[in-house]
């Protein structure tokens, strides 16, 4: 697979099956239709930060793309393309798209999500759920079984930044100046 | 209904209360435990909103933060992974957990030593420029209008602006982080050796001494997009690259370095602070503040083309430019324009109440904010005993007698402290918390500086004058009632009213309307009646200290300065 995030426009692609480490980027609500724009941000934004260490699979059916690619674009703009790639996989292989949680060596997914790794319970997981003031907590499972140091360390920071922010507010410390 | 509105964690922390539609009260936290510009939580101010309301927290419907942790979240997770040198997702946790992070419904009820349990109010996160937003349109009057929030930073953004209608704000565009037009300022300032949190008023009082024969370098610092855009060359800067710490320790606001080693590099070396101010600097000075009015100007012109509005509602930091905003009716298609009196942080917490009010819960505007007064006022009753107290000669006078005696104090050249009614929220002392001296004395801004102020001498004091007779003394006469705008005074008037003559010209005035404050509308007519000029100078009643809010802090100020004469309420107390 080409390294970068497949660009604006390109169609649905099913990826082929590979032996390497990959993980899987798994929404609910891009396999269903359409989703809205905000609630994808903050889950394609991280997995765009950890797809520098480890490929995804992104599956998603087909009215969803246009909303995914808008979102994709927003987040790149202006950003090093630093990715080993997000691969898109056709929603009419569902079953093959949940197929791919148990190999994966990562899954990202959300409270809704969730169900996806309840036979996977030792699976590397990291969660987005929201707090009880709305705001974006994620919850990191079997965090010591990633074996790259670099994603593991990414993944730990990004969870952390996050959920800082949904604790409340940052009242002191080196980011109060810009956040 | 009622809406509590907080700014905290932020530069002047501040409260504001609104009871079904109408502003009840509002003031920053610093007029209270006196920690000038002082950040954290405002307890004080929102015990006092509580008080003013008659009510306790138990009894609030919604409770709003001029803060959106959630707000472009992922731009800021994308920024620190991606762009901060050095930072590793391990470093960068660390720096997370190194953040204190505080819940507001507990710190609230920390702050008033009840329970969180007791809240039965809604609680909101406001995104920080949308308070602005809706702190300056929601209260202008104005049914239509286009909107410019501009500042340092907040959740992200250091500038926003869009247009509003009816009950509506619609965000048309917005600046990022790291590019800031008040970042350059502050960091400007900090070159220029004033590095105090609010210290950009200081520089833009200095500029008008230089030439700005830097202005290319300055085009270089901050580059104009298409669109009304902007961004900055961040080689002249730190924030971006290493993280700019703001912390408030002791209350009061501390920022970091933010220029880098390429501002010394292109401008020579940095001024200390309390060393003699060379050309060289004042130049600086001059060159940043016709910068900064290019990029206004810009960004006005393309947001008068996307709204079709010839009125504008102006907040954020950068409002309280006051050159800048006396420029934008000249130099933009604006007709009318609309400050909100506490145009900075301290006016999110009003933002976030008709925010709540107005956008979210789509009640009906009711309200328009025609003065700062909203602060607290202090009857005779509790003026006498601070009087008595003092020992100090003095004289309970009815309103004419007031204003006569004081007028005439001014007249004779005397030294006046002023404090009436409801203290002013927002930095500007309005007439209810102001010393006022004769304007037509040249020496008069010496004199206060070596009796009372101590403030740097290049610093220009301010006119209040008398609203219908704008047009004799200054060359625009659209309405400045909150001291934000600053026009030239007509050449012809320049001698007389010269020590509220700024050496270019110029004057930040205060227009006063009957309607607006009534008691210092006829001290100004009693001073004209006096003298034929309908001008005081005002400056606010304080030394090196936030504005006095009670009447024992005034007698505090007036015992300790070489202040001559004491107008409490209505008792005249002389030395």
């Amino acid at each position: 697979m080409a390294a970068g995030v497949q660009a604006a426009g390109a169609a649905v692609r099913v990826l082929p099956a590979v032996e390497k480490p990959y993980a899987v980027l798994l929404l609910p609500a891009v396999l269903e239709g359409t989703p809205q724009k905000q609630e994808l941000l903050l889950p394609l934004t991280l997995a765009y930060l950890l797809s520098a260490h480890i490929a995804f699979r992104f599956p998603l059916c087909e009215s969803a793309l246009a909303v995914v690619e808008r979102v994709f674009d927003d987040i790149l703009n202006g950003l090093p393309k630093e990715s080993k790639g997000i691969g898109y996989q056709s929603v009419d292989e569902a079953e093959r798209a949940s197929a791919l949680v148990p190999h994966s060596s990562l899954v990202l997914t959300d409270d809704r999500g969730l169900h996806a790794l309840h036979s996977c319970e030792t699976l590397p997981a990291a969660v987005i759920s929201r707090s009880e003031g709305n705001s974006n907590l994620v919850r990191l499972h079997n965090l010591e079984k990633v074996s790259d140091p670099g994603l593991r360390g990414k993944l730990a920071g990004c969870a952390q930044l996050i959920n800082a922010q949904a604790g409340g507010f940052i009242t002191e410390g080196p980011f109060s100046l810009s956040w | 209904m009622y809406i509590l509105g907080i700014n905290a964690y932020h530069g002047d922390a501040s409260a504001a209360i609104v009871r079904d539609g109408k502003l009840v009260a509002a003031a920053e936290e610093e007029r209270f435990n006196r920690k000038k510009h002082c950040a954290g939580f405002p307890t004080l101010a929102i015990r006092y909103c509580l008080e003013a309301a008659g009510i306790t927290a138990a009894e609030l419907d919604h409770v709003g933060i001029s803060r959106d942790p959630s707000a472009h979240l992922h731009k800021k997770i994308l920024f620190s992974i991606t762009r901060l040198s050095g930072l590793s997702g391990l470093i960068a946790a660390r720096l997370a957990n190194a953040a204190k992070v505080r819940n507001l419904r507990e710190e609230l009820a920390r702050a008033l030593d009840v329970p969180a349990e007791s809240f039965r109010a809604q609680f909101h996160n406001v995104e920080h420029h949308k308070a602005h937003m809706a702190s300056c349109f929601l209260v202008s009057g104005f049914d239509k209008a286009a909107i410019l929030s501009i500042d340092g930073f907040g959740d992200f953004i250091s500038t926003m602006w869009g247009c509003g209608e009816g009950n509506r704000i619609e965000v048309l565009g917005e600046i990022e982080y790291p590019h800031s037009v008040g970042i350059v300022y502050t960091a400007t300032s900090q070159y220029l050796g004033f590095p105090k949190y609010g210290d950009e008023g200081k520089v833009m009082g200095l500029a008008p001494y230089g030439k700005p024969r830097f202005l290319e370098q300055f085009r270089d610092i901050v580059r104009t997009e298409h669109e009304g855009g902007f961004k900055l060359n961040l080689d002249y800067f730190l924030h971006h690259s290493e993280g700019v710490e703001m912390s408030w320790d002791d209350g009061s606001p501390t920022i970091g370095r933010i220029f880098s080693d390429k501002f010394i590099e292109t401008f020579g070396p940095a001024r200390t602070n309390g060393l003699p101010l060379a050309s060289h600097y004042e130049d600086i000075a001059a060159s940043l503040q016709a910068r900064l009015e290019e990029v206004g100007f810009h960004l006005l012109k393309h947001l008068h083309q996307e709204t079709g509005s010839k009125r504008l509602a102006l907040a954020g930091g950068v409002a309280f430019n006051s050159v800048m905003n006396g420029k934008i009716l000249l130099h933009t298609p604006f007709e009318e324009v609309y400050v909100q009196p506490a145009a900075g942080d301290a006016g999110t917490a009003l933002g976030v109440c008709y925010w709540i009010e107005n956008v979210l819960l789509q009640r009906p505007r009711t309200f328009i904010m025609g003065h700062s007064y909203t602060g607290p006022e202090y009857k005779n009753g509790q003026i006498e005993r601070v009087v008595h107290s003092s020992g100090l000669k003095h004289r309970l006078l009815d309103d004419a007698e007031l204003t006569r005696a004081a007028a005439q104090a001014i007249a004779d050249g005397k030294i006046v402290g002023w404090f009436q009614g409801r203290m002013e929220f927002g930095p500007r002392a309005l007439g209810n918390r102001s010393i006022v001296v004769d304007p037509r004395r040249p020496e008069m801004k010496e004199i206060l500086n070596a009796r009372i102020k101590k403030r740097e001498p290049f610093r220009p004091f301010a006119p209040s004058i008398l609203e219908e007779r704008v047009a004799e003394y200054f060359e625009q006469t659209h309405p400045a009632p909150s001291m934000l705008m600053v026009y030239q005074i007509k050449p012809e008037k320049r001698a007389a009213i010269p020590a509220v003559t700024h050496v270019d010209g110029s004057g930040r005035l205060q227009t006063v309307s009957r309607e607006a404050n009534a008691l210092y509308y006829d001290l100004i007519r009693e001073f004209d009646r006096i003298t034929g000029v309908p001008v005081v100078l005002n400056t606010s009643f304080n030394e090196d200290e936030p504005i006095v809010c009670t009447p024992g802090q005034a007698m505090d100020c007036f015992q300790r300065t070489r202040m001559d004469v004491l107008f409490l309420g209505n008792y005249m107390v002389e030395r």
